[in-house]
């Protein structure tokens, strides 16, 4: 089960209050999409649920688990079952796509042979095959943006969350990309936050949208 | 990518540039010439009879290098396991009082080596401190030591150590927290320091590593003081024994091949593809330590100890009555005078200087700029003796009087020698841009004055501050040049010491050393909080 | 604030140029190759009894004494240099050899003994080092004479400075002219046989002794004096006092006046100052403990009067030519 529950998550950043006290569950399995204006506090949210960083006050679930007190992390951002894409990508410029890839699953106690498929299969779903040895410094913005969605998948997490994931592609990759994600969603049954200011994403997501503005929840 | 080749360069852009490189021809790279020229004239013929020695070298020579490239390695070495780890401790951990730790471990960095060789035999030597706390045989075995390979090792780690620190910290800020936060999520800190964020930074800490090299190969004052012969001597004992600028000269030129190595290394060791990107902010991804922080910190407070406060102790323990600071500080103030005004001057020309030879290095603007980098790693590794001979050479003319009756000729010895560092500096900021920041500005029809002073400048702003501090330093600190070429009666502090040490009372001359050291931070200090005040 | 920077810098820059190019007082302009500890106080008194301003460039003990030598040379065509005032005719002659110094007889040298003074007035001499053993005062056998550094019972204990540069290489020239090649040779072969270390410089020799490390060694006067100053437990031995021995070599300073001086006048009056008796005294009662070359200058008793001592007979021509033909020689000797 990994459900995402947050309760009255207050975070400030210097003298400005990014979120305030924002209590939200997303459902195991589910779809979210956070939409709001810049600055709104969204990509915070995400790295809270993430453990990049700790809020003032409030909790953080994931699943049955409390892993975020009252500004503790009470569990190490590796060990929550996360997969993140960041919004600048944050893809390893001295890694090859291959290796960008396998970083997280070296640390997942898998085989070299289980890695070995688990990389091809999602190289071949994302179109990646011919970069696999390619430093992802090389490769077009929409190819680095596969990457980074691949790099996360892989990892079959238990949450994903994604950061203006399509910013950087065309309408038919946007296509294709959301097509993979749910379909992966379907097999590997994780729970999907997204933030993004298109609100068509979460229509073609089929996602519950959720609004924030000025670090409280609104109505969408 | 912004390094090509075939870049179109304004008229404005390329007149500027092309002055540096002249200047940089002119004031460095003449007078070695003109030295290299004199090294195959024998009794005015042509004629290789000075290298002779040196295609087939006995086995003295031999052992001279041998020694020389063995110190700078272990030199080299040694600064970078402690100053790595150090700059990963002090610039991404929350160590307490990390601030405070850094800004005391640089301070060996600010004085000439050969005080601090001075400070140590004051605790290590045969009638040492620590012979006089724990008997006399103790300060037999301590003087052993401190005499040979590994007392200079240790001294010359001690004061260069801090470059490899302070350029750790620098490119921790260089890195990006999202590259780190995306293998955060993966793996804990540990293995995102060896994965990540080592191997991000490695490319970009060949730069120190090479520096410290550098500076230990050309080292003298130490291995001289501490008795371990250097092949810097050799060429020194040319000047020295026989007055023979030619011979001199080809005894040095063994540094050109190893530089030329280096610098073939260090291409090896940088490539596009490992650029570490900045993506956003300034912001560093700490390390919470937690409870290890008190441990860290013991660990860190103990190398402070032993690598700083120690040698200051001593010379400190050694001025006995504050009087003599007074005394001291009376007799050498013309001197500490001209040392800051100097050190001042040199630093901004060279600043200035070596930025243009970074962005022609950089971008690579024509097809030899690799070889201007490799001119100026050459000159920074030349024996100074070479380069100050070379200097008066080419300029005590009549007509050029202005320049060597003046300190304008300290400054282009300073010019001559250090560019490398600036540019060095400069480069390593000029490869962390984005490419198009400036090129979307060409494109916006903007002067190459205006992206220069508008764009490109405060982009490397910090880069250009750290260029001026390390380049301060280096002038202040200058002994080789501003020995031979300071005009009659304008010496510097350093030189005064150096000049009145044999013989002088040996309080004074600690007394001297602890204003040397003074007079170092304190300039860097009032710069540091300007600096500090103008990011805020 | 961050023009403001630049704009401070920039000023600096600017005062620190104009600070060095501003308008010249009356002055002299001297190179000192003795130590700038005991040369200064003379050339303050200099300043304060003439009102003529001294520029010094000095030189150290770390660079033998080569640095503005090498300077006088390079900057042979243009010199900048009114006078030199060399810690050992050696160098004077070398500038006399290559056109860099002019003749100049002072009228306070008549009384210096000719044999400190060029015969066409290129150099002239004053206050003198000495070559002198110093050694433990248990030693035994006491040391009387340098031929000891060959003497098998003294095997492994001596030390002497690097003859290739400074006082050594004089005393070695001097050797070499006194005794012919072949017999110079054997001694220094023998020397090598018998173990002998070899410092950096006369004050490590020295230091090497004080810290007893090594029984005795051949240093300067000065280095000397300073090590009993330290160390109550040496002596000082004037070598080679016996009736046919060759007699201790005795080391003067010498002045030069450079030829084309900028200041020629003001180089004269400092060349008169130097080589007055009333500098020799005072030289004599500095911690450089250096001998009047005049009889009737008062000394401080460890400093003994020059006519008290049997010298060596040394001819600095001569001594000049044989450094040029003994140079590889001591290269190999020092390097095998």
């Amino acid at each position: 089960m990994s459900r995402i529950c947050l309760e009255t998550v207050h975070y400030t950043h210097g003298t400005r209050d990014i979120l305030r006290g924002i209590s939200l569950e997303i459902p195991h399995a589910s779809r979210v999409t956070i939409v709001g204006p810049s600055g709104s506090g969204k990509t915070t949210l995400l790295r809270i649920i993430a453990g990049l960083e700790r809020p003032w006050h409030g909790r953080v679930f994931i699943g049955q688990r409390l892993v975020c007190a009252d500004g503790l992390n009470l569990v190490d951002p590796s060990r929550r079952g996360i997969a993140m894409v960041f919004q600048d990508l944050a893809l390893w410029p001295h890694f090859t796509v291959r290796e960008n890839i396998e970083f997280g699953l070296r640390r997942r106690g898998l085989t070299r042979l289980q890695r070995a498929v688990r990389i091809d299969d999602i190289l071949q779903r994302m179109q990646l095959e011919r970069y696999a040895s390619v430093f992802p410094t090389l490769l077009s913005g929409g190819e680095q943006q596969r990457v980074a969605i691949a790099r996360a998948l892989v990892l079959h997490p238990a949450v994903l969350l994604m950061d203006e994931p399509f910013s950087n592609v065309d309408k038919v990759l946007r296509e294709h990309l959301i097509r993979q994600i749910t379909e992966f969603q379907r097999e590997y049954d994780f729970t999907l936050a997204m933030v993004t200011h298109d609100d068509s994403d979460a229509v073609r997501f089929e996602a519950r949208v959720i609004g924030l503005a000025d670090g409280v929840m609104i109505p969408a | 990518m912004i390094s090509n080749p075939r870049r179109t360069l304004d008229r404005s852009e390329k007149t500027v540039l092309w002055l540096a490189t002249g200047l940089l021809i002119v004031v460095g790279l003449l007078p070695v010439l003109a030295m290299i020229g004199k090294s195959f004239l024998v009794n005015g013929k042509f004629s290789l009879d000075l290298y002779r020695d040196f295609l087939s070298p006995a086995p003295y020579r031999k052992l001279l290098l041998f020694n020389s490239v063995t110190l700078a390695a272990c030199t080299a070495t040694a600064s970078t396991l402690f100053g790595v780890p150090l700059g990963l401790l002090l610039g991404k951990t929350t160590i307490p009082l990390r601030g405070l730790l850094a800004t005391i471990l640089t301070t060996p960095l600010l004085i000439p080596p050969y005080i601090l060789a001075t400070a140590w035999h004051k605790i290590l030597g045969s009638h040492g401190l620590l012979a006089l706390w724990l008997g006399p045989e103790s300060g037999v075995l301590t003087a052993t030591w401190l005499f040979g390979l590994p007392g200079c090792v240790f001294v010359l780690s001690s004061a260069f150590a801090p470059i490899v620190m302070l350029f750790t910290i620098v490119q921790i800020r260089m890195i990006d927290p999202r590259l780190e936060e995306a293998g955060r999520l993966c793996t804990r800190w540990p293995a995102t320091l060896r994965a990540i964020t080592l191997p991000l930074m490695l490319s970009r800490l060949s730069l120190p590593i090479i520096l410290v090299f550098v500076l230990a190969l050309g080292e003298m004052t130490v291995p001289s003081l501490l008795r371990y012969p250097v092949l810097p001597v050799e060429s020194f004992m040319q000047f020295a024994a026989f007055y023979n600028f030619g011979a001199a000269t080809a005894s040095a030129m063994p540094l050109l091949f190893i530089c030329a190595i280096i610098l073939y290394l260090d291409g090896l060791m940088v490539n596009d593809t490992d650029r570490p990107i900045r993506l956003r902010n300034n912001s560093v991804l700490m390390i919470d330590l937690q409870v290890w922080g008190v441990a860290a910190f013991i660990v860190v407070a103990g190398i402070v100890v032993l690598s700083v406060v120690a040698p200051f102790f001593a010379l400190l323990a050694d001025v006995d009555s504050p009087r003599l600071y007074i005394d001291a500080f009376v007799s050498a103030r013309d001197s500490i005078v001209r040392s800051l005004a100097y050190a001042t001057a040199g630093a901004t020309v060279l600043t200035l200087v070596g930025f243009l030879c970074s962005y022609i290095v950089h971008l690579r603007l024509s097809p030899w700029s690799r070889g201007l980098d490799f001119i100026l790693l050459f000159l920074f590794s030349l024996p100074s003796g070479v380069i100050a001979i070379g200097l008066i050479t080419i300029w005590n003319t009549g007509a050029t009087q202005w320049i060597y009756s003046t300190p304008v000729i300290v400054l282009f010895s300073y010019l001559a020698q250090y560019s490398a560092l600036p540019s060095r500096l400069s480069q390593s900021a000029l490869s962390n841009l984005p490419p198009n920041l400036i090129d979307a500005a060409k494109l916006a029809g903007v002067s190459w004055f205006s992206r220069t002073w508008y764009i490109l400048l405060p982009l490397v702003k910090d880069a250009l501050l750290l260029s001026w501090a390390a380049s301060f330093i280096f002038c202040l600190r200058d002994v080789g040049l501003t020995l031979t070429l300071h005009p009659p009666g304008a010496d510097t502090l350093p030189v005064w010491i150096f000049t009145f040490m044999p013989n002088a009372p040996p309080r004074l001359i600690s007394a001297l050393c602890v204003i040397a050291v003074v007079i170092t931070l304190v300039p860097l200090g009032l710069f540091y909080r300007s600096l500090r005040r103008i990011q805020a | 604030m961050k023009k403001r920077l630049v704009l401070i810098l920039v000023v600096l820059s600017v005062i620190a140029l104009y600070w060095s190019l501003r308008p010249a007082a009356d002055f002299v302009v001297i190179y000192v190759s003795h130590d700038r500890i005991f040369s200064e106080p003379v050339l303050r008194d200099f300043n304060t009894d003439t009102g003529i301003q001294v520029r010094a460039i000095y030189d150290t003990e770390e660079t033998k004494g080569t640095g503005v030598m090498n300077r006088l040379i390079a900057e042979r065509d243009h010199p900048q240099a009114d006078v030199y005032w060399a810690n050992e005719p050696l160098r004077t002659v070398v500038l006399k050899k290559k056109g860099i110094s002019a003749p100049y007889r002072s009228p306070n040298a008549v009384d210096i003994p000719d044999s400190f003074k060029d015969p066409h007035g290129y150099w002239t001499g004053f206050a003198a080092r000495a070559r002198v053993l110093l050694m433990r005062n248990d030693l035994k056998p006491m040391p009387m004479s340098i031929a000891a550094y060959s003497d098998a019972r003294l095997q492994n204990t001596t030390v002497i400075a690097n003859p290739l540069f400074g006082t050594t290489t004089t005393h070695a020239a001097a050797l070499f002219v006194l005794w012919g090649p072949d017999r110079f040779r054997n001694f220094m072969a023998q020397v090598k046989t018998n173990g002998v270390k070899i410092a950096s410089s006369n004050g490590e020799s020295a230091d090497l002794i004080i810290s007893g490390e090594f029984a005795f060694g051949l240093v300067d006067s000065d280095d000397a004096v300073t090590a009993t100053e330290k160390n109550t437990a040496l002596t000082i031995v004037y070598p080679d006092q016996g009736e046919n021995e060759i007699g201790c070599l005795v080391i003067p300073n010498a002045v030069a006046l450079i030829k084309n001086a900028p200041h020629e006048q003001n180089a004269k009056k400092l060349i008169d100052y130097l080589l007055n008796k009333d500098t020799e005294r005072k030289l004599a009662f500095s911690g450089s403990a250096q001998m009047p070359l005049r009889s009737g200058i008062s000394t401080p008793p460890h400093v003994p009067q020059i006519n008290k001592l049997k010298t060596m007979r040394v001819d600095y021509e001569q001594m000049a030519s044989a450094i040029e033909k003994i140079q590889l020689l001591l290269k190999d000797w020092v390097e095998h």
